[in-house]
């Protein structure tokens, strides 16, 4: 295990508990961290990389003990943070040489050079001399991940990275992020989007009210929502009924009337049949029968 | 490595922030901009003033662009510095910084080495600026001096003020409240702390004496290190309390203690280095208090008169050593006899012969034990030999703390304070210093005693250091063995030896006296004057023999030397001789370049004389330009008064008051030859000075400005208190010339008016020459002048412990009458005076007859009168010139001002022969009364009204605050009108005794002054007001201003004007009224077109 995570807590100054006994072991590659605002999934992350102190418990990254011994372990850490937009006035490849220097990269020629790579990467190049700040959102994000990711580390924690990104920059984000997770790193990726959690996560975590609802693959989430979703097709005057019966995933008009995916058990007075359920469905059947909760997607 | 790595990666990114903010590009160039109008002004515009002190000392131009920046940065920095934690905390992009593994001391360390580098290399350019200037005004460079005043005053500030900014920034978290606190702790340090408080709040080192001699360098260095390293260390503490602060987790779990630890290390090196540094500073004090009470406690131990001293001294680097012989007699039957060596010499023995004699030390007091009684008058034989460095605290013990610990300062330059020298390459030793021992004590406050000053004959064999030209009394004759004696001609009261690499550059003129300049490389004058080489000998006894003539009193060394010694040195006017230590016998000792007066600025000087010469539409060559500024150079020795001192006193007004010349000759002429003592008064020789000086009262320009004379508050003082309480009263210490002056005047003035002034001076003067070279005693003098004028002066010294009443006197102005006959014109002058009071009072009488000053005297234009106790007199004189004008003095009198300055106009013309006999008749009846007129002055507490003061705004008032001072008058400007109803003198207004008035600024009306005339009988009346027209009104400014009126009677308002710029100097009419037996008011408004309206007097006159 790259992570282990042992009874964390984090209650903060005004009493609220962030996070409440936390057991985690990560193991490398790309490691999700699902749930919606509020579970403690940034706090956690702000824990990991040495930017909050826990009010209890142990963190062990690769061997080095996170209380104790920030130093190392910070020099294992890349991190791209929730926010990620207002910069000092900093051109683009200033922003990343700095970060290079920070981590220890002395030798000029060479930390040019690993600039220059990293920026054409991740589509920067042309950009290079243009201020961050005037970087649009979805080039900052990659400004983000490139810095994050300049020193090669070991442990690279990004927290919620797709957030008010267009649809194009999302996927191209995951693309990158699925890129650098071929090697040998572990990615602890934090966010509320399911479609986030691509399919090289082998492995995930569901948070919920500073809790881990899950952990496992996504693979046996999915397989624990199978039979647990249904299509139903309703007349118009149905949907509020319904509403209150079952958890809606979602509602699509059909002819006088609608076709609804819910959550259930089993359904009975309605023209339904099983479905079969996607990471989103596992994800809300998860909140909605584990947990009984509903949230909302964006 | 990674510590510098991490250090230097953060700073280049933070400079690079800094570099690019529009706050500092604006700073760089708000400060280059100016600095550079200040270099230009100073070095290349040919006709600025008032750059002198940058330029004469090279060390200036780096200190002087320095502090000036230094004060902008403090405050830029304070901003800059503050604003990377406010960065850190609102961009979200700076935590991924704090992610990586650096150390939080190497990020803060690293913001801070950004901060502090980009300001270095401003330092730089501004350093390099001012090089490029010094080059364009071919002024010297002092290259160490560049580096020295770069750590000495910016480093630490720069430090210091960013150690406190972010320390605070991160305690309250608040950029703009870190700003705003620390933006008023900078004006309060700079305008409230300043020096005060020994400099120990000047952070910036903007008050700190940094001023570097050329010569000896800085003379308090280790001070400025102390003072210099309570700033370092403090902002080096506040650095590391905010790594250990820092709002990010340390590297590891304890990595925050060390940094603390270190702040406390910091914070305690401050603490010791303020501690230290006040401690030297109040040692000083504590150490001058020991010597003056030692000085006390032997003042009354019998002591031995010298009739030669025989002193050998060789300079060694880091001391002296000495040996000093001296012959003399016992002034009093003793065994034991007092003597008194700076404490900082060390006696290793003292020999009577060949034997050795025991002595006691107690700091500066020697007591030698001769064995055997001596006898009154037996003479007495001594040689003590002593060794070490001068202690500087055992100078100037009279003088008081406040004046010691005072700036030394010239525009934005301030000196330290020394009064003798010893380094590696330089000596300068006064007999301030004691550097010799001498009889007795030196200054006590027991005793006048200690002041007798013997005369004694001096011989001086001295071995300087390899290179070094020994300086002394008397001609220098180089000995075999490398040292020099020296041997004055003349009997002296105390030797001075300087000792440095001093070039010399003489003149032998007509009147054998060996004129030379001593200089310390400084060619300056040499290059000013290169075209008046041949005339400069003739300019310089034209220039003595004018002295001589002014204050009647000889030159009467062989030579006369101006001796170049270091910037610091400074000498105080002590309470009893205008001597100061810059003036020894046959030298002046000069400041280096006399960096604090403008008129040493000789290349400009020369080139701006063609211009002034120009203005009066003159041609002058470079040959005259260069004897102007000659004449003007001697005229520095000889005025009384140096440097001038404005200081604001609210109101828009200031107080004027003025230095006396260190440099003024008076004491060549007199000091070092007489000497008048008394062992009861301290200040007799100052007395006789003073009087010999014939000083005049600051009755110009100044008195307008202060609204009162230095003359006019003492006798106001005089009232209060005794001539011996005002002696001794250090509130009053700047009005101690005035006090002794007039004492001196009313002391002699009824032996003047059975003399005849001019006839008494004279006497006075053969006395002293009869009496050159030794100590006269006072009372002997005194009796002697009495014999002499058949008149007592002795008994007006009983009254100098009682405070003394002030009489009053009326003058009427005088009138003159021509009268014609036979062709010839002669001019009878009366002058009628009052004497109102129940004092005897003596007024002096000048009149300006036409024939210069200097020439012999017609005694009826120089006189004292006596004024018995209300009496009046008319003075009766008859001319055959018509005289120009007459100046009456009351000297010791309530009169507000004490001088009346009549010039003659308006002569009534008369044909036929005149019949008044000159003389003084007394006026039986008093002055004549002018039937039916009533005046109602300002001066009337009952009859006089003003108006409440406005309610005006903070600041207004602030402005117009006025120093609460024992006296009613104050000065009022035309440019600055004060708010409120202010009072004030001058001879142009009307008053019986007191000439007042009051001012305010014009405004709207609503401030008033009201007369209420009580009416002695129903009839017609003419109603008058008094007028003077100051400096705006005479010059027409304002247009037709109208002072407006609202006068009331009979129950009935009428308002009257009076057109200011017709209006003559005196009563002007208003209106002519009928009024029942009853009061008039008269109301004055301060609506007017002028910029101040001046209420005085009104009066009413029966048709």
């Amino acid at each position: 295990m790259s992570i282990s995570i042992k009874g964390l807590n984090k209650t903060y100054a005004n009493g609220n508990k962030a996070l409440k006994d936390i057991n985690l072991e990560i193991p490398t590659g790309m490691f999700g961290l699902l749930g919606p605002n509020g579970a403690g999934k940034s706090t956690l992350m702000r824990i990991l990389v040495a930017l909050m102190e826990p009010t209890s418990g142990e963190v062990n990254v690769f061997g080095h003990d996170l209380l104790k011994d920030r130093k190392e372990v910070r020099r294992l850490l890349g991190y791209l943070p929730q926010d990620f937009r207002f910069f000092a006035k900093y051109k683009t490849h200033e922003f990343l040489d700095y970060a290079a220097r920070l981590s220890g990269m002395n030798n000029t020629r060479k930390r040019r050079e690993a600039v220059d790579q990293m920026l054409e990467s991740v589509g920067l190049f042309d950009v290079r001399e243009r201020y961050a700040n005037k970087l649009s959102g979805g080039m900052k994000r990659r400004l983000g991940i490139a810095q994050a990711l300049i020193h090669n580390p070991k442990v690279i924690i990004v927290d919620e990275p797709t957030t008010g990104l267009d649809p194009e920059e999302r996927i191209r984000f995951r693309n990158l992020l699925t890129a650098v997770s071929e090697q040998d790193v572990t990615i602890i990726l934090s966010t509320h989007i399911v479609g986030d959690i691509s399919s090289s996560c082998k492995c995930m975590a569901l948070m919920n009210k500073g809790e881990v609802a899950y952990y496992g693959s996504p693979e046996e989430m999915l397989r624990q929502a199978e039979g647990k979703v249904w299509r139903i097709q309703i007349m118009g005057d149905q949907l509020h009924e319904i509403d209150k019966k079952y958890p809606i995933i979602s509602t699509i008009p059909s002819g006088s009337g609608w076709e609804v995916q819910v959550i259930a058990d089993e359904i009975r007075g309605y023209d339904a049949e099983p479905y079969p359920p996607n990471l989103e469905h596992a994800y809300v059947y998860y909140m909605e029968s584990k947990l009984n909760q509903w949230i909302i997607d964006n | 490595m990674s510590f510098i790595s991490n250090i230097s990666s953060v700073s280049k990114y933070e400079s690079k922030l800094l570099l690019r903010s529009w706050f500092f590009r604006l700073f760089t160039v708000m400060a280059m901009f100016p600095l550079t109008i200040l270099n230009l002004g100073a070095f290349v515009v040919p006709d600025s003033s008032g750059f002198w002190p940058i330029k004469a000392i090279a060390s200036n131009i780096p200190y002087f662009n320095l502090l000036i920046l230094n004060a902008g940065q403090a405050v830029i920095a304070i901003f800059l510095a503050s604003d990377f934690l406010k960065r850190d905390k609102k961009l979200d992009t700076s935590e991924v910084f704090y992610v990586h593994p650096l150390s939080n001391a190497e990020y803060v360390i690293g913001k801070i080495w950004g901060n502090l580098r980009v300001f270095l290399v401003l330092n730089l350019i501004i350093m390099g600026m001012a090089l490029l200037f010094s080059f364009i005004g071919k002024v010297p460079v002092d290259w160490q001096s560049y580096i020295i005043y770069f750590f000495l005053i910016s480093i630490p500030t720069l430090i210091y003020i960013i150690g406190l900014s972010i320390f605070l920034m991160l305690l309250l978290g608040n950029q703009a409240l870190t700003f705003i606190i620390l933006l008023g702790y900078v004006g309060i340090t700079i305008f409230y702390f300043s020096d005060k408080f020994y400099y120990i709040f000047d952070y910036m080192a903007f008050y700190l004496p940094m001023v570097k001699s050329r010569v000896v360098g800085f003379t308090n260095l280790e001070a400025i290190l102390t003072h210099r390293s309570i700033y370092l260390f403090a902002g080096l503490a506040f650095i590391c309390i905010t790594i250990s602060l820092f709002r990010r987790l340390p590297n590891t779990s304890r990595g925050h203690y060390p940094w603390l630890a270190l702040a406390v290390l910091f914070l305690a090196c401050s603490g010791y280095s303020g501690y230290r540094h006040v401690q030297k500073i109040t040692y000083q004090t504590e150490i001058r208090q020991v010597y003056t009470a030692v000085n006390n406690q032997y003042v009354h131990t019998p002591k031995m008169v010298v009739d030669h001293y025989d002193l050998r001294v060789e300079q060694q680097a880091d001391r002296f050593t000495a040996e000093a012989t001296l012959q003399g007699i016992a002034l009093q039957a003793s065994t034991r006899f007092t003597f008194c060596l700076n404490p900082g010499l060390t006696i290793q023995s003292i020999r009577e012969g060949d034997r050795d004699l025991s002595f006691e030390r107690e700091r500066q007091i020697v007591l030698v034990d001769f064995e055997r009684p001596r006898a009154e008058g037996e003479p007495l034989n001594l040689t003590i030999t002593y060794a070490g460095k001068v202690d500087n605290a055992f100078c100037y013990l009279d003088i008081p703390e406040e004046l010691l610990r005072k700036e030394n300062r010239n525009f934005m330059f301030s000196a330290d304070k020394q009064y003798s020298f010893h380094t590696s390459d330089y000596l300068l030793l006064t007999p301030e210093t004691y550097w010799y021992p001498r009889p007795g004590t030196a200054y006590s406050t027991e005793d006048a005693n200690w002041q007798q000053n013997y005369f004694s004959r001096f011989s001086l064999r001295v071995k300087p250091l390899p290179g070094l030209t020994p300086i002394a009394q008397g001609e220098a004759v180089p000995q075999a063995d490398g040292s020099y004696t020296f041997a004055p001609e003349y009997p002296m009261q105390a030797m001075t030896l300087l000792s440095g690499r001093y070039e010399q550059k003489s003149v032998i003129a007509s009147d054998s006296i060996t004129y030379s300049v001593w200089h310390l490389g400084n060619r300056q004058l040499e290059a000013a004057f290169d075209s008046i080489r041949d005339t400069i000998p003739y300019l310089l006894v034209n220039f003595k023999e004018d002295m001589e003539r002014q204050h009647k009193l000889q030159y009467a060394f062989p030579r006369f030397s101006l001796v170049e010694v270091p910037a610091q040195f400074h000498s105080y006017p002590h309470a009893w001789s205008e001597a100061q230590e810059t003036i020894q016998p046959e030298m002046i000792l000069m400041i280096e370049n006399n960096w604090k007066d403008e008129t040493y600025d000789l290349a400009k000087r020369t080139k701006r004389q063609k211009q002034w010469a120009k203005n009066q539409g003159q041609e002058i060559n470079d040959e005259e330009a260069q004897i102007r500024t000659f004449n003007d150079v001697l005229h520095t020795l000889s005025r009384q008064e140096g440097e001038t001192n404005f200081e604001s006193s609210g109101r828009g007004g200031f107080n004027v008051s003025h230095q006396a010349n260190p440099y003024f000759l008076f004491p060549l002429l007199y000091n070092f030859r007489y000497n008048i003592y008394s062992p009861e008064w301290p200040i007799t020789n100052r007395m006789i000075e003073l009087y010999l000086q014939n000083k005049s009262d600051n009755s110009g320009w100044e008195r307008e400005v202060n609204g009162i004379s230095n003359n006019e508050k003492a006798s106001l003082l005089m009232e209060q208190l005794s001539f011996r309480e005002l002696l001794a009263n250090e509130e009053h210490r700047d009005l101690m010339s005035s006090v002794i002056g007039l004492k001196g005047q009313r002391l002699f003035a009824p032996a003047e008016i059975t003399m005849g002034v001019n006839r008494f001076r004279d006497t006075v003067y053969a006395l002293l020459e009869r009496n050159t070279f030794s100590n006269i005693r006072f009372e002997y003098m005194l009796d002697t002048l009495e014999q002499v004028s058949q008149t007592p002066i002795r008994p007006d010294i009983q009254s100098w412990d009682e405070a003394t009443p002030l009489p009053v006197f009326t003058v009427v102005p005088p009138v003159v009458t021509k009268y014609t006959y036979r062709g010839k014109e002669t001019f009878v002058m009366k002058i009628q005076i009052s004497n109102n009071s129940a004092e005897e009072g003596i007024i002096h009488l000048d009149i300006n007859d036409g024939s210069r000053q200097t020439e012999t005297r017609d005694p009826r234009t120089n006189r004292k009168i006596r004024m018995m106790p209300y009496e009046a007199k008319e003075l009766v004189s008859v001319w055959e010139e018509v005289p120009r004008s007459a100046d009456i003095y009351t000297l010791i009198s309530g009169n507000l001002p004490n001088t009346i300055q009549q010039p003659i106009s308006n002569i009534q013309q008369e044909r036929g022969q005149s019949t008044a006999i000159e003389g003084d008749y007394t006026l039986t009846n008093g002055l004549p009364e002018s039937w039916g007129e009533v005046i109602v002055d300002n001066e009337d507490s009952t009859l006089f009204i003003l108006s409440e003061p406005e309610r005006v705004g903070l600041l207004t008032q602030w402005l117009d605050e006025t120093e609460e001072t024992s006296f009613k008058y104050s000065g009022v400007t035309t440019w600055r009108p004060p708010y409120r109803w202010t009072a004030t003198t001058n001879a142009g207004y009307y008053g019986q005794y007191i000439r007042s008035a009051y001012v305010i600024k014009s405004g709207s009306g609503s401030q008033t002054a009201t007369w209420k005339v009580p009416v002695p009988a129903e009839g017609h009346y003419e109603l008058y007001y008094y007028v003077h027209k100051n400096d705006d009104l005479r010059r027409g400014r304002g247009g037709d201003a109208e002072y407006q009126f609202r006068i009331n009677y009979d129950g009935e308002t009428e308002d009257a004007f009076l057109n200011m710029r017709r209006a003559d100097n005196g009563w002007e009419q208003l209106g002519v009224y009928y009024l029942s037996a009853d009061t008039l008011e008269v109301t004055l408004t301060n609506k007017c077109r002028s910029r101040s309206v001046t209420a005085d007097a009104v009066k009413i006159v029966k048709r």
